[in-house]
């Protein structure tokens, strides 16, 4: 490839030196294809053009790359460099800055090869090689050369601090108007650097020097822009980045082969990996131009080192797919704009740069394809199942679901070529073992490999089956929950759960399936997990440290991190390079989701992180086997019904409440249902919806009284939270159990009323019966413990007239009676010290020192 | 010899079927170079050639185009904004002539009258095989407005002509467009000028782009 150098070489005075005095050597290269060199203009002094030097610049062919000038003198021409012998101590070779062939008619033609300096330089250097700027360090390099000193670095950086302070909103305009903006403060910047004297009078003069100064103003304004330009153009692009985003994510079983990228690239992937990951670290658009260049020219060396071949568009736009593929660049359409766009100086579309940049463009609109899609799909399925004389997918599947194979024979040991292969060896084997233990070379069971292909039927029939563990986890510690999330398939994802799938489960990088749903920007699936499951884990870090939270920023999922902060999410967490998502955020909108839940969740995010500490985990593992919890939404449009009630409930309003739990049937209500799983949509379960509820509205209208919130809160919970007690009774009468307990806090409704201090609600709650008084929150503590936190005689005494035990310790191992105690609470600790003595004394009145304060305090 | 010299950029495509020799065509225009089992340069992607005629200074940018069919509907990216187009098909094959005429259309369709171009049988050497008559092809590239070329790469015949009969065409066209001479370089958008006597700069940023 030519350097970016270009001038008229009709104004060159050496060449039109010879046109017009040796017409004569003009017409012999022509004739026998001679070469002329050009020094380019400025070169070489008018005052050094004698005919010796012209007979130095003119160059006869030899044999191979071997050249003799008309002064005999012998030189060689390589990579488009000439190469002489110099006994001067200046370096001997000379770049071709570009070649021109010369018309002096239809046929008869010669070439000029235009150089950088003179050949056989006898003489001082008259100024240095020509200016070709590539990076910003050139720009600046040139800045400060020219005009001698730092006056235009200084004045430049002075605009742009101003400009950036006069646009703070500068980043949710539209392209049109960001590209007025920088274009004006650029048109600023170029006239503020030709106001230096010298710089201006180089400008008139040279056209060659404008064109760089204007490359360089530009670099250097954008370098002092910094990163809000790209910022801006992320919030501009936020939401085609992440569709990109989401195909690439989705892509990752791609290989080398599956695009038809010829073997003898196959080398060169990694350096261009290389070179192109470094695509965020810049910028300026020279930076970014510059890298881009980097990794065609990386590409074409590969192709010239193994003779006979050359490199095609087709090959540079199948390699440039594959690299955004395997990159973890997570803006390529902005990028793309801001190269696009965002350059005002170079301005003719015939240099390499627009081809790199078409390139770059076919490659994002190739990957959003459907061509591209199929490929992936084909990709995908042949890496599932590798071995090439199996039956179709569909046909094992089919089986399977006639319950053709036989999962109750005997087990027996046999590896497979792959679990549903059938060539002759493995149909054999299929037929006198037991197919759960089948593993293909992945490790993966029949019930994984259908998670992958998402194959709903067949996944019900195996967990139905129940030969298959659901837990199963294949050679990269992944289960089915994992590739369920991972692919979207929200239908799997639930059955697995409703079969008692962890969803915590780890792979052997440390993701849950949570973290593979965020990452692939599965949506559908993330709001399964949040919303069916009662403990899946929001806060873990992976191996590398990031949360859910960090890979939905990373890959700008705008919804997933707004379900996610919705669920208590935290943002402060760090992953291992000490990054919270505020670090990761590339775009405004992100940001400002994070703003506006940062001031919500400040309080509650010291929390969370404490919750993330393993030992408080396990107790509420171990506290949760007899936990009841709540009726989960059946769906979506539930989930946000059950908020509606849950917000009638707390502003007191009977009427509403009523309505939404369809109060006229209520014996049919309280009828116990089994639905295949609490979120079931399946015919038979909307069914029965309709069934029990016909007798009153449209049965999508109705909550089961049950039903609890995100969080786990019941309608119950929330009446004896706000001290709702007309309500209360109502939904006491009505079936509403009164034990269950919130997701992760574990409060049951009497919880809430004795923190709440609700007195009537507390006796409601134990006139019914069945409710349990001793039960424990997270924290170990029971109804009576908060009663005493707050000093309420009241409550206390009815709590300990139901059986309330004072002497239960929480898990820091403090009861209630201590609690008191260290209070000073005088009359609470006598209530407790005396219902104390009564247990005892019906006990039979041994161990009276319980209260050790008794003797010092009372 | 005449120095009224102007500057002139212009972007050039190949388009044709696979095989026809486009790139062939290209390495031997540019850098003389033919190879019988596929090519032997570096890079036929993109290339520059620089020619000079009656002192006008010609910049070429000719953009080999991916011609793998599934990637056709990218083809706009690559050919937008070109000033020529080289439809190359093999006069051995009677398809490869179809296709150009595809693409005909395709260009017309999408660029109008803005592109010139230039129909190219190649493949001349391979005469006796020869499907597509000499007189067939002219007379369809007369109907569309397009020059019409024979040439051989391998042999290099006709290969300088085409390339440089498609430039005089397109600075010919140039000049009529903007009343001769007037502007020594292309105007382009985003252009900055310097005015002699003041500072003064005047920018405009083009205003064709409304995406967003
Ligand atoms: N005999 C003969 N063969 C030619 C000529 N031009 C090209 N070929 C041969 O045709 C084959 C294809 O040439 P390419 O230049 O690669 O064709 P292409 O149009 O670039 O093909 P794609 O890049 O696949 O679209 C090669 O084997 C060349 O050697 C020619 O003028 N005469
Ligand atoms: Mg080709
Ligand atoms: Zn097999
Ligand atoms: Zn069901």
């Amino acid at each position: 490839m030519w350097s970016q150098y270009d001038e008229n070489l009709c104004e060159n005075p050496f060449f039109e030196e010879i046109r017009n005095n040796h017409s004569d050597i003009i017409r012999r290269a022509t004739e026998e294809n001679w070469v002329v060199c050009v020094p380019r203009n400025g070169a070489l002094e008018t005052a050094d053009i004698s005919i010796e030097t012209i007979l130095d610049h003119v160059l006869l062919h030899g044999a191979g790359s071997s050249f003799s000038t008309l002064s005999k003198k012998q030189v060689c021409v390589k990579n488009k460099q000439i190469y002489f012998d110099s006994n001067q101590l200046f370096s001997n070779n000379v770049d071709i800055l570009f070649e021109e062939t010369f018309y002096l008619g239809k046929t008869s033609k010669y070439t000029v090869w235009c150089i950088d300096r003179p050949l056989f330089l006898r003489l001082k250097c008259s100024s240095h090689s020509a200016t070709v700027l590539e990076s910003l360090h050139d720009c600046i390099d040139f800045l400060w050369v020219e005009s001698l000193g730092h006056d235009i670095l200084d004045n430049l950086r002075m605009l742009v601090d101003t400009f950036i302070q006069d646009h703070q909103e500068f980043e949710t305009e539209n392209l049109q108007c960001q590209k007025d903006i920088i274009g004006n403060l650029y048109s600023q910047c170029l006239q503020t650097s030709l106001k230096n004297k010298t710089v201006r009078e180089k400008s008139m003069k040279n056209r060659q020097f404008l064109e760089n100064l204007k490359v360089s103003v530009e670099t250097y304004m954008q370098y002092c822009l910094g990163k809000k330009l790209m910022f801006a153009v992320n919030t501009l692009l936020y939401q085609t980045d992440a569709v990109i985003n989401k195909i690439v994510r989705n892509s990752y079983s791609l290989r080398f082969k599956d695009l038809n990228i010829p073997e003898k690239f196959c080398t060169v992937i990694t350096s261009a990996k290389c070179e192109l990951n470094k695509i965020n670290n810049y910028v300026t658009v020279l930076d970014k131009m510059y890298c881009l260049k980097q990794v065609f020219d990386v590409v074409c060396n590969a192709g010239k080192q193994q003779e006979s071949e050359c490199v095609t568009s087709d090959d540079l736009l199948q390699i440039l797919v594959f690299l955004i593929l395997k990159l973890n660049v997570s803006n390529w359409a902005a990028n793309l704009i801001f190269l696009k766009e965002f350059r005002f100086s170079l301005l003719d579309n015939t240099d390499q740069n627009s081809y790199c940049l078409a390139t770059l463009e076919a490659a994002i609109e190739f990957i959003k394809s459907n061509q591209f899609l199929e490929i992936r799909n084909l990709a995908f399925n042949s890496s599932v199942c590798s071995c090439s004389s199996q039956l179709s997918i569909e046909d094992i599947f089919k089986q399977v679901k006639e319950h053709k194979i036989n999962f109750e024979s005997e087990k027996k040991d046999v590896t497979l070529c792959h679990p549903l292969c059938a060539c002759d060896k493995c149909k054999s084997a299929i037929q006198d073992c037991e197919t759960e233990d089948f593993t293909n070379d992945k490790g993966q069971n029949l019930l994984i490999i259908a998670s992958i292909l998402g194959n709903c039927d067949v996944v019900e029939i195996l967990l139905e089956e129940e030969t298959s563990d659901v837990n199963f986890a294949d050679c990269q510690g992944k289960t089915s929950v994992h590739y369920a999330a991972q692919h979207g398939f929200q239908d799997i994802l639930l059955l697995l759960v409703n079969a008692g799938a962890n969803i915590n489960a780890l792979d052997y990088e440390k993701n849950t399936a949570l973290h593979l749903a965020c990452n692939s920007g599965q949506e559908n699936c993330v709001k399964a997990i949040l919303y069916s499951t009662v403990d899946a884990e929001v806060n873990v870090g992976n191996f590398f440290g990031d949360t859910p939270l960090h890979l939905a920023t990373k890959w700008g999922y705008l919804d997933i991190i707004r379900i996610l902060l919705e669920n208590g999410a935290s943002i402060i967490v760090r992953n291992n390079r000490n990054q919270t998502v505020l670090n990761l955020a590339t775009n405004c909108y992100v940001l400002q989701l994070f703003q506006s839940f940062g001031m919500r969740q400040s309080a509650t995010i010291c929390k969370s992180i404490k919750e993330n500490n393993p030992v408080l985990v396990n107790e509420r593992r171990a506290s949760q086997v007899c936990t009841e919890h709540g009726l989960k939404p059946k769906n979506l449009d539930q989930s946000k019904k059950i908020d509606l009630l849950l917000r009638a409930i707390e502003s007191n309003d009977l009427p509403l409440t009523c309505f939404y739990l369809g109060f006229s049937c209520n014996a049919a209500l309280s009828v116990k249902r089994s639905a295949c799983h609490p979120l079931c949509d399946c015919d038979k379960c909307s069914k029965d919806d309709e069934a029990v509820d016909s007798t009153t509205k449209a049965p999508s209208q109705i909550i089961h009284i049950n039903t609890c919130n995100a969080e786990g809160y019941t309608p119950l919970h929330i009446a004896a939270k706000f001290g709702r007690t007309d309500i209360l009774r109502l939904l006491l009468d009505d079936g509403a159990l009164p034990n269950t307990q919130t997701y992760k806090t574990l409060y049951t409704p009497l919880h809430l009323a004795c923190f709440y201090q609700r007195v009537q609600v507390v006796r409601e709650l134990l006139k019914c019966g069945s409710c349990k008084v001793d039960l424990q929150d997270t924290k170990g503590n029971t109804p009576l413990f908060y009663a005493c936190v707050k000093n309420d005689v009241k409550i206390v005494e009815i709590l300990l007239a139901n059986g309330a035990d004072c002497t239960k310790k929480n898990y820091s191992g403090r009861s209630p009676l201590q609690e008191s105690e260290d209070n000073l609470q005088y009359r609470v600790f006598k209530l407790m010290k005396n219902s104390l003595g009564c247990v005892l004394g019906r006990d039979g009145g041994q161990g009276f020192g319980v209260g050790a304060g008794d003797n010092g305090l009372f | 010899m005449a120095t009224n010299n102007g500057i002139y950029n212009f972007k050039v495509v190949l388009l044709g079927e696979g095989c026809v020799g486009k790139t062939s065509l290209v390495l031997r225009y540019v850098e003389d170079k033919f190879n019988e089992n596929h090519i032997s340069t570096v890079q036929a992607s993109f290339l520059n050639k620089k020619i000079n005629f009656d002192g006008d200074h010609v910049n070429l940018a000719i953009w080999d185009t991916a011609g793998q069919e599934k990637f056709h509907a990218l083809g706009p990216i690559y050919y937008r904004s070109s000033n020529g187009a080289v439809l190359v098909y093999d006069i051995t094959d009677e398809d490869s002539f179809n296709k150009v005429k595809n693409w005909v259309k395709e260009l017309r369709k999408m660029l109008g009258t803005d592109i010139h171009l230039a129909i190219v049988g190649n493949k001349i050497d391979l005469a006796r095989d020869r499907h597509v008559t000499l007189e067939e092809a002219q007379v369809y590239s007369e109907k569309v407005g397009a020059m019409h070329f024979e040439t051989s790469a391998k042999l290099n015949e006709g290969v300088d002509e085409l390339f440089l009969a498609l430039t005089e065409k397109m600075v010919h066209d140039y000049k009529l467009k903007t009343n001769n001479g007037n502007s020594h370089r292309q105007n382009l958008q985003n252009a900055v000028n310097v005015v002699d006597d003041e500072t003064s700069v005047n920018s405009s940023t083009g205003s064709c782009c409304g995406r967003g």
